[in-house]
């Protein structure tokens, strides 16, 4: 069947569209290699000053602290989401949905407020321990494993409802318990859910500033918090470092997936 | 002409109740609360518990009354943050929604290629940090950015027009941010629109611009304001976009909680703000919810 | 019936979903090693029946008994019943074999008494060969077969099956109905006591071709359950004679001995019960006749259409007041004279007609 593509209008547009979508991001090459301090664009030399800087202790100890808070952020939040998802899927407890809902205002709540709920949990958290509380390390997983475990949930639901409920019912109906049920029928059929929502949660909790800001000053400094801080006061040239590497690595995985896709879609 | 005999086996058919709402066997309810329990506890205890302390705060911070209510509904300065966040937002919604309907346009309709690129200028964005977009626009506007160095290499300008650190930057950074959620509610409305009714309009002779607009539009209607209100809704609650593109020139509702909190401290009204944009935007997904039910029924 | 033989008993067994009421007032009992069938169309509650029966829904109302003992309260895993589920349900993540062994190692039973149930059950169902590969390497009826050696394997007291033969073409599925007929009576299934095998469908003739007994479910409601031949020969109401097969029904006039259909007397092989308006004839039963002097029944009908199927030829007839009726005849035999708005007559035998 010939389909009706879109004609040279609609074609400008969304080029024009497109190029808006990219140019901030190609901006962020030039200004990577300049050598001053402040942003500009290299005229004659071009330096790797920025790259280097990120890996003096300032940057590098930041970009570890925030694989380790999304590491423990994921691992909590995919954990938590899972036991959630199975309990909803094996048992369909009455008002799963008014469940389900409340688990997912973390995701619906506007992030700011969020941010002030964590900033004030935190502080009074700081008031009895030393570990999960403001300006830590641990009290900023804490806060991403909130903020994060509503997309581990839609996974898991996702992953789930793909998986045929019969599967469990003979499982049952073989004398399986709870746990064989879980471990020998369930997980290995949404493993590769399991891992995407763990991912997902680790890339979110990476990136995540609008909460980290709150709860953060001094010690618990994290990859975006960091960004922020170059950004915020004096717009520092390294902050173009780490976003060039960043966008490569995510347009190469990006790209590799789409086209991946494709094949499979054929 | 139909014989009785075959009548019955025609009945509508009833509810099938086929393996829906299992009542679990009373044995398994244990399991299910260990299963269920643990991530509720964690959210009421981190967040919902939290809340509520924001909820007493803003009725008793410096003291007990519904002054901060009061405050934050009267004063000129805090309705005047409110009118530009509504103003701004309206006015960013319509521009991610019409950006993201041309793109998701030609990522459904568009041939092989033309659909691959246009997907990649979605998501590639869609999963780098609003810091480092924040950081590009900045590049790229700013008094010493691209645009600024060419036009001046031009000669276009005799001095750097001022792009960012304004309301303009508030503008383009928050689009930015909202049109690849604007495109997935638009995408499912688009995928939707059946070929042949297309082709029904062109075998009857009618233009494409006759065919987007008196078909294809309406056809996806429903799309585009679950789109504009995804996109409000989210545009509502941003600060760290605003912060660093509008140079603390333009205060939205949601940065004006930030410096009440590490500025200028009013804990009660940064509460009593937080719990309003809480209640606004919990009525706006009410709506959504209700909408989305409706098209499913 | 001696009260040791008994499989299943359910005691007025009801289930309801909030305000609707899928399931009243079930109460049959069937011998061990019997082989029933829940018919019925959809809704009519035989899948809720055979849930509750396997454990997955509590009933609302009334008692289970299997081989005596109160089951009514006992959870699907703890009562050992095989399942074979439609669409097969087979653990996509596991081999024919394993999953043939899933249930023998929940039961922790010896790996040696694993491997000799598992390679008895794979010939048994005629998988050998296939026994390394997943489901999804299988064909559709080796998967049923999967499905039901693994149902099969723990050697169950009870086995149920939904629908499981409803994706299978026609011919695969008649196959599998002899195959699970040879299963139902093979000794290393059957074994002493015998299994009972309890089979939902919405297929009348698989009904009647597999069971030993059939129950036939409308809205909720247990209508007859009998024999094969007893349903079908002498059903409990219209119900059951409109959904088994093709039937005849006409509204008649009974008082004790006779009947009356429109105007014409019947004669009556037994005394109508009390209230009954209806006198049905199956079609096989009734014959083309010269006029109305023939020995038995006989009613005039006029040809609303001639419909040609090859060996027989399909007549569509209405009686004076419309009233309408079918028939096949050999087409060998049949005159061309019986045309649309042709009048001939239908010839029975008394004992042949249903009254209810």
């Amino acid at each position: 069947m010939m389909r009706t593509r879109p004609g040279p209008i609609a074609t400008i547009l969304a080029a024009l569209a497109c190029l808006f979508m990219l140019l901030p991001l190609i901006a962020v090459f030039p200004v990577s290699f300049t050598p001053k301090r402040y942003i500009s664009l290299p005229e004659d030399e071009w330096s790797f000053r920025h790259y280097q800087s990120l890996l003096a202790p300032e940057w590098w100890h930041s970009i570890l602290l925030s694989a380790q808070v999304g590491a423990a952020a994921a691992a909590l939040a995919t954990l938590l989401a899972l036991l959630f998802t199975l309990g909803l899927w094996m048992m369909q407890p009455r008002r799963g949905g008014l469940m389900t809902g409340f688990v997912l205002l973390p995701m619906v709540a506007p992030p700011v407020v969020s941010a002030l709920t964590f900033y004030f949990f935190l502080n009074e958290m700081s008031q009895v321990n030393d570990v999960v509380g403001y300006d830590t390390w641990a009290g900023v997983a804490v806060a991403h494993a909130v903020m994060v475990v509503p997309f581990a949930v839609v996974i898991l639901m996702v992953a789930l409802a793909q998986l045929d409920r019969k599967l469990d019912l003979a499982a049952r109906s073989m004398g399986a318990s709870v746990t064989t049920r879980i471990f020998r029928i369930i997980l290995p059929n949404i493993r590769f859910g399991v891992i995407s929502a763990f991912f997902l949660c680790f890339v979110l909790s990476w990136d995540e500033i609008n909460v980290t800001l709150f709860v953060t000053s001094i010690d618990a400094i994290t990859l975006p918090r960091r960004m922020w801080t170059g950004l915020r006061d004096n717009v520092d040239p390294a902050v173009a470092a780490i976003s060039v590497v960043m966008i490569v690595v995510v347009t190469l995985v990006v790209t590799a997936r789409a086209i991946w896709l494709r094949r499979k879609a054929g | 002409m139909q014989s009785m005999s075959t009548e019955t086996s025609r009945r509508p058919a009833r509810r099938d109740t086929r393996l829906k709402s299992q009542v679990p066997v009373k044995s398994q309810m244990p399991a299910a609360w260990l299963l269920l329990a643990p991530l509720m506890l964690f959210i009421a205890a981190t967040y919902l518990v939290p809340f509520l302390g924001i909820i007493q705060m803003s009725v008793s911070e410096p003291e007990l009354g519904l002054q901060n209510y009061q405050k934050a509904l009267t004063d000129p300065l805090v309705l005047g943050v409110f009118a530009r966040t509504l103003i701004f937002c309206i006015g960013v919604t319509i521009l991610s929604v019409t950006a993201a309907y041309v793109l998701t346009l030609l990522w459904v309709r568009g041939n092989r290629i033309t659909s691959l690129v246009v997907e990649l200028c979605i998501m590639i964005p869609l999963w780098i940090s609003v810091l480092s977009r924040a950081f590009g626009w900045i590049a790229l506007l700013s008094n010493r950015g691209m645009i600024n160095t060419w036009l001046l290499d031009l000669g276009l300008i005799a001095s750097p027009l001022t792009l960012v650190r304004n309301e303009f930057g508030v503008v383009v950074g928050m689009a930015h941010f909202l049109i690849p959620f604007a495109v997935f509610p638009l995408a499912s409305a688009i995928r939707a629109v059946d070929e042949r009714v297309l082709m029904a309009a062109r075998g009857m002779g009618a233009s494409r611009l006759r065919i987007f607009w008196q078909i294809f539009v309406p056809m996806t209607l429903h799309g585009v304001v679950g789109a504009a209100l995804l996109v409000f809704v989210l545009s509502f609650g941003f600060y760290i976009t605003p912060a660093l593109l509008g140079g603390g020139r333009s205060v939205m509702l949601a940065e004006l909680i930030y410096l009440r909190i590490f500025q200028i401290p009013d804990w009660g009204l940064a509460a009593a703000i937080s719990v309003l944009l809480m209640l606004l935007v919990g009525g706006l997904l009410v709506i959504i919810i209700r909408r989305t039910e409706d098209m499913v029924k | 019936m001696d009260s040791s033989s008994i499989g299943i008993e359910t005691i007025g067994i009801g289930k309801d979903f909030g305000a609707f009421r899928a399931l009243d007032d079930v109460s049959f009992r069937i011998d061990r090693g019997a082989f029933l069938t829940l018919l019925g169309p959809s809704g009519s509650g035989k899948t809720t029946l055979l849930m509750i029966l396997a454990g997955f829904e509590q009933a609302s109302r009334g008692t289970l008994r299997i081989d005596g003992e109160d089951k009514t309260g006992v959870p699907a895993e703890h009562r050992g019943f095989g399942v074979v589920f439609q669409g097969y349900a087979l653990f996509p993540h596991m081999t024919a074999e394993e999953n043939i062994a899933f249930p023998l190692k929940v039961q922790n039973r010896p790996a040696a008494e694993i491997k000799r149930r598992v390679g008895d059950m794979i010939d048994l169902v005629g998988l050998a060969g296939h026994s390394h590969k997943k489901p999804s390497g299988l064909s559709g009826g080796q998967q049923q077969r999967v499905a039901l050696a693994r149902a099969l394997v723990y050697e169950p007291p009870v086995l149920l099956l939904d629908e499981p033969f409803s994706a299978l073409d026609k011919n695969l599925r008649s196959q599998m109905q002899e195959e699970l007929r040879r299963i139902h009576r093979d000794p290393h299934v059957h074994g002493d006591l015998g299994t009972t095998f309890i089979f939902v469908t919405h297929d009348q003739e698989e009904a009647l071709a597999l069971s030993t007994d059939v129950a036939i479910f409308n809205q909720g409601k247990l209508q007859q359950i009998g024999s094969p031949s007893d349903v079908y020969e002498r059903p409990a109401n219209r119900f059951v004679a409109e959904f088994l097969g093709e039937i005849n029904i006409f509204p008649a006039l009974c008082s004790a001995k006779t009947a009356e259909i429109e105007g014409h007397a019947i004669r009556l092989a037994q005394a109508a019960p009390a209230g009954a308006e209806h006198l049905a004839v199956r079609p096989e039963n009734m014959d083309l006749v010269k006029d109305g002097k023939a020995e038995g029944n006989t009613l005039p009908v006029t040809v609303t259409d001639r419909i040609y199927l090859g060996a027989s030829t399909r007549l569509l007839l209405a009686t004076d007041s419309g009233t309408p009726a079918i028939l096949e005849v050999p087409t060998s035999g049949l005159a061309d004279t019986v045309a649309p708005g042709s009048q001939v007559w239908l010839g029975w035998d008394p004992s042949d007609s249903l009254i209810f």
